[in-house]
């Protein structure tokens, strides 16, 4: 939507930029401000704009396109609810997406309850590429796009060892490239805390590669 | 380096470098693919959450949170009231005290006497 929508929408003259402000900041400070007044049609263009962030963030942590779009729903829900708790002058896409993670976040440890996260036994086929590509030298070992299929099933074979916290910290970590400072403020956790999780899940997913290809030997096994 | 020259001497150390590297560039085509996606609301997304939102509104504009404040208003409304009658009353007892009222039985008792007395002719 161009900016110039944005202001006819408003219905009321666009305040001076604050100094220090970006103006993208500002831009969502005037539409919260609107929404906040009582133009509530105006959080459209809110959710029209961020929908791509807020969908991506999700899409990191499930692979269910319906479940993404239930995280999705439920983070602008929360938004719309307790805009009044956002403060002028900070990101909205920042405070947005600290929504989207906690909501992930919330559905993983629900789903870790209801135990619907597991580790099925591999493929064969899996197993074997898992077995080839640690069989190469360290320099050696790549992964093509032309494996996508395997690499993506074998992932989420990976993640799914995981529990919810340490999922959460290796999904922000190495999928979503946020910082550990940014990632302790997200969730409100320590650095500290967030470290050793982080310490913790990537020696977990160790272990868990390694039950894949003890897998790989197993099967072998049965096939002779 | 230090880290790699001891990798590549001790088994167990070599082992997990190449797992967590494997790991690591799993995580990254992971990354790649879902940052390659386009997405977009459908075209039922915004009916939806709207009618989310506003199903959603009603109980909440009922609930304690928000119901205490419009009742605390109502409150003190009535406590400023109720103080401001008690001040008045009280403040027109203190300035006219209440006389005991004053029986006058003359006519009732005259009556009654000569009523006794009327009988008492017979």
């Amino acid at each position: 939507m161009s900016l110039a929508t944005f202001d006819e929408k408003l219905n009321f003259p666009v305040l001076a930029t604050a100094a220090g402000v970006p103006p993208e900041v500002h831009q969502d400070d005037v539409l919260v401000e609107a929404v906040l007044k009582g133009q509530t049609h105006l959080f459209e263009t809110l959710v029209e704009k961020y929908f791509p962030r807020v969908a991506r963030i999700a899409r990191h942590f499930f692979r269910s396109t319906e479940l993404t779009e239930d995280i999705v729903q439920d983070t602008f829900a929360k938004a719309y609810f307790s805009l009044h708790t956002y403060r002028q002058g900070a990101s909205f896409e920042h405070w947005l997406a600290r929504i989207a993670v906690n909501n992930c976040y919330d559905e993983l440890r629900r789903k870790k309850k209801r135990n619907e996260i597991f580790i099925s036994d591999v493929t064969e086929e899996d197993a074997t590429w898992l077995d080839n590509k640690l069989a190469q030298t360290n320099a050696a070992i790549s992964v093509t796009p032309e494996d996508a299929q395997i690499t993506d099933a074998v992932t989420e074979r990976l993640l799914g060892g995981l529990g919810a916290e340490e999922r959460v910290i290796i999904t922000l970590l190495h999928l979503q490239d946020y910082s550990v400072k940014e990632i302790a403020q997200m969730l409100g956790w320590s650095e500290a805390k967030v470290k050793i999780r982080a310490f913790r899940a990537r020696h977990s997913l160790r272990r868990t590669l390694k039950r894949l290809t003890l897998t790989d030997q197993r099967i072998a096994q049965k096939a002779r | 380096m230090h880290g790699s020259a001891h990798a590549q001497r001790c088994e167990a150390c070599g082992e997990a470098t190449q797992q967590t590297d494997l790991i690591h560039r799993l995580l990254r085509q992971r990354a790649d693919q879902i940052n390659r996606q386009k997405f977009a609301p459908s075209p039922y997304f915004m009916a939806k959450l709207t009618a989310r939102l506003r199903t959603e509104a009603e109980p909440y504009l009922l609930t304690w949170e928000h119901a205490v404040p419009a009742l605390r208003g109502w409150m003190l409304t009535f406590s400023a009231a109720a103080a401001l009658l008690l001040m008045t009353a009280a403040f027109t007892l203190s300035a006219n005290p209440a006389q005991p009222e004053e029986h006058v039985f003359t006519a009732s008792t005259n009556e009654s006497q000569q009523h006794d007395a009327f009988w008492l002719e017979d």
